[in-house]
């Protein structure tokens, strides 16, 4: 609405130009009459035209200066081109007058050698086209060589000791003035440098409807670098309105308390498409104090902890973790001890068969540990068992397979089982028995099977078991209950051949 | 399977529901021990709910480990609620573990002394079915049992 209203002013509407201008009103004369010197830039700084009276106090021509760049055309010394060059820029880039109240410009006389000084206070203004973006400017001069003190002596003679006195102290303190703002903006810009790059959230929200007014980067960050300057919270962050963080914020308009929330979760539309996404905060909502005891805004500074607490929660998961398997670890010994037991026999054989089996386990875990837990070969875990009986008297045959770990964890109690027999009742305990344990993979269904054929012979002659085991029943479970696959012991009088099909798929630790 | 109550006072028929074959075997002692039998055991979640939703009448009361091979239980939970079936849970996880809404129910642990498997679960069989079936329309089951 603005834009447009300084647009129409300007009066660079070709409709509105035409309706103000009778056809004897022409601004390229007006402008070329104007009493005070005018220059028209383009925002590159070129030149497009000067007045008459421009043109007189610079000694330049029109044809020599139209299309040339400003610091080109005229000359200015040193830290009044970098003076000069600031205020334009301020005008084009920020959109608003900008005053220059002293700037000296050296003007080529006759002696080119030594240019004579002149002094300018210059007034910038920009000028919008029909979008509302800077497209001109206007520089307009006012010539104060007369006032200024370091002129005084050159052109003394010219001008009257008593005006002169008086106006160099005015044109002093215009001096002092330009100072103090250079320090002043350079003071500015140096701690709005830094609370732009503070890696802390900050944000300062001002007036009854909290707009933001300013947000450093680490606060864009965490929203998301959305557009928000200028807008009423409510507005730029919808999403923490019905998180309570609104009301959390009026409540500090009202009171004049600041709030402290440590741990803070905040569901942020941050991503691009808007999808909201959890971030933490440690967060203080400062009031910032008003004319007399009312709050004018609220200072908001935080720091993002979400990779602190997400850590948090990973521990915690670990932790979680580790204590299931542990207590799981130890359910299971006590679940040997007790049906170890239960088996009957003196108490050395229990302590025996006991430690075997607990041997078993922990085997199995050293052969996961090695592999990281990522599961262990299928020979290893058979070697593991047979390795106390003469490698003479058995034999592995098949592919090199990788099993997931908890697969592993149940085959080695099977193998270990299934040894102990064939040591205790089968064919590793005659003299002329043997064991072949052979396996093969087979895709099926898109998963892979798992075939293996446990076959002693030369054994001595064994029956059926009259009730199930320890081993028999454990086998059972383990391959048809927990790895749901397909199992068949066959109890022939040359000895125990067991079969069992699993799938591998869906197995995991 | 289902022919518990022979002894007529105390025997109950007791779904065991975990993926240790060890602990199953366990289980299934201390259960022959306590008088109890056992149905089951099912070590994965798919077979146990299959039954229970098939023989949920002769259930009397089921213990329920909550991660089975990775995959959590919780399902065959709402489902016994569903079916007013009294059931604990006996799982290696402390309540961290346990999802929010079921943290309040019972948990017997993983290391099982007989005394109080004993107890639970023959409070949790004199529970009222319809009063755990009517727990669940509550917003969070609280310890019904």
């Amino acid at each position: 609405m603005s834009t447009e209203n300084i647009y129409r002013a300007g009066g660079t509407d070709a409709g509105t130009a035409a309706s103000l201008s009778a056809p004897s009103v022409d601004f390229h004369t007006i402008f070329d009459y104007l009493p005070t010197p005018h220059l028209l830039l383009d925002t590159a700084f070129d030149i497009i035209a000067a007045n008459q009276a421009y043109l007189d106090l610079t000694a330049q021509r029109q044809a020599d200066i139209s299309g040339v760049n400003l610091f080109a055309a005229l000359s200015f010394e040193g830290e009044d081109v970098k003076r000069l060059e600031d205020s334009l820029r301020r005008v084009r880039d920020h959109g608003q007058v900008d005053l220059l109240p002293l700037l000296c410009y050296r003007r080529r006389g006759q002696d080119k050698a030594s240019p004579e000084r002149y002094y300018w206070s210059c007034t910038h203004t920009p000028i919008r086209d029909a979008s509302g973006r800077v497209a001109f400017i206007l520089q307009q001069v006012q010539d104060v060589t007369g006032l200024h003190p370091a002129k005084n002596a050159a052109i003394g003679s010219k001008a009257g000791p008593e005006p002169l006195a008086l106006s160099s102290a005015v044109l002093h303190r215009a001096e002092t003035v330009q100072a103090v703002n250079r320090t002043l903006l350079a003071e500015y810009s140096h701690l709005r440098r830094l609370i732009m790059q503070a890696p802390g959230l900050m944000c300062v929200l001002s007036g009854p409807d909290l707009v933001i007014e300013l947000a450093n980067n680490a606060y864009l960050d965490a929203i998301g670098h959305r557009d928000v300057i200028g807008l009423p919270i409510r507005e730029a962050l919808p999403e923490i309105v019905r998180q309570g963080h609104l009301q959390l914020l009026d409540t500090v308009m009202a009171t004049g308390q600041p709030f402290v929330g440590q741990g803070m979760r905040l569901t942020l539309n941050r991503k691009p498409n808007g999808e909201p996404e959890d971030r933490y905060f440690d967060l203080v909502y400062q009031p910032i104090a008003g004319i007399g005891s009312s709050t004018s805004g609220i200072f908001v500074a935080g720091v993002d902890i979400t990779d602190r607490i997400l850590a948090q929660n990973q521990q915690r998961l670990l932790m979680d973790e580790l204590n299931h398997r542990v207590k799981n670890t130890l359910a299971t010994v006590q679940a040997i001890a007790v049906q170890t037991l239960r088996s009957g026999g003196p108490p050395e054989q229990f302590v025996k068969t006991f430690k075997a089996r607990l041997m078993a386990m922990s085997r199995t875990h050293n052969a996961l540990t090695r592999g990281q837990w990522q599961g262990a070969d299928l020979a290893d875990i058979l070697r593991e068992e047979l390795h106390p009986y003469s490698s003479s008297r058995w034999q592995l045959r098949g592919p090199d397979l990788h099993l997931p770990s908890r697969v592993v964890l149940a085959l080695g109690l099977v193998f270990h089982e299934l040894a102990v027999n064939a040591a205790k009742y089968g064919s590793l305990s005659a003299a002329e028995g043997a064991l072949t344990v052979e396996w093969n993979t087979q895709e099926k269904d898109g998963a892979t099977m798992l075939e293996l054929e446990w076959h002693e012979s030369g054994g001595a002659p064994i029956e059926p078991p009259t009730r199930k085991g320890f081993g028999s029943q454990l086998i059972e479970r383990s391959i048809v209950g927990e790895l749901n696959g397909q199992l068949a012991m066959d109890y022939r009088p040359t000895g125990l051949v067991c079969r069992f099909t699993i799938s591998l798929r869906g197995q995991t630790t | 399977m289902t022919d518990g109550q022979t002894d007529g006072k105390t025997g109950l028929r007791v779904l065991i529901v975990e993926d240790e074959p060890l602990v199953t075997m366990l289980l299934e002692g201390m259960m022959e021990d306590l008088g109890h039998s056992v149905l089951g055991p099912f070590l994965r979640l798919e077979p146990a709910l299959e039954f229970i939703q098939a023989n949920h009448r002769e259930i009397d009361v089921a213990i329920l480990d909550v991660n089975l091979g990775g995959i959590r239980s919780f399902a065959a939970a709402d489902l016994l609620l569903e079916l007013g079936v009294p059931f604990v849970f006996a799982s290696g996880y402390d309540e961290a573990g346990i999802d929010e809404r079921w943290r309040m129910w019972p948990n017997i642990g993983k290391l099982f002394y007989e005394d109080e498997l004993k107890a639970i679960l023959e409070k949790a069989a004199a529970e009222d079915r319809r009063s755990i079936a009517r727990s669940r329309q509550g917003s969070a089951p609280t310890a019904a049992v």
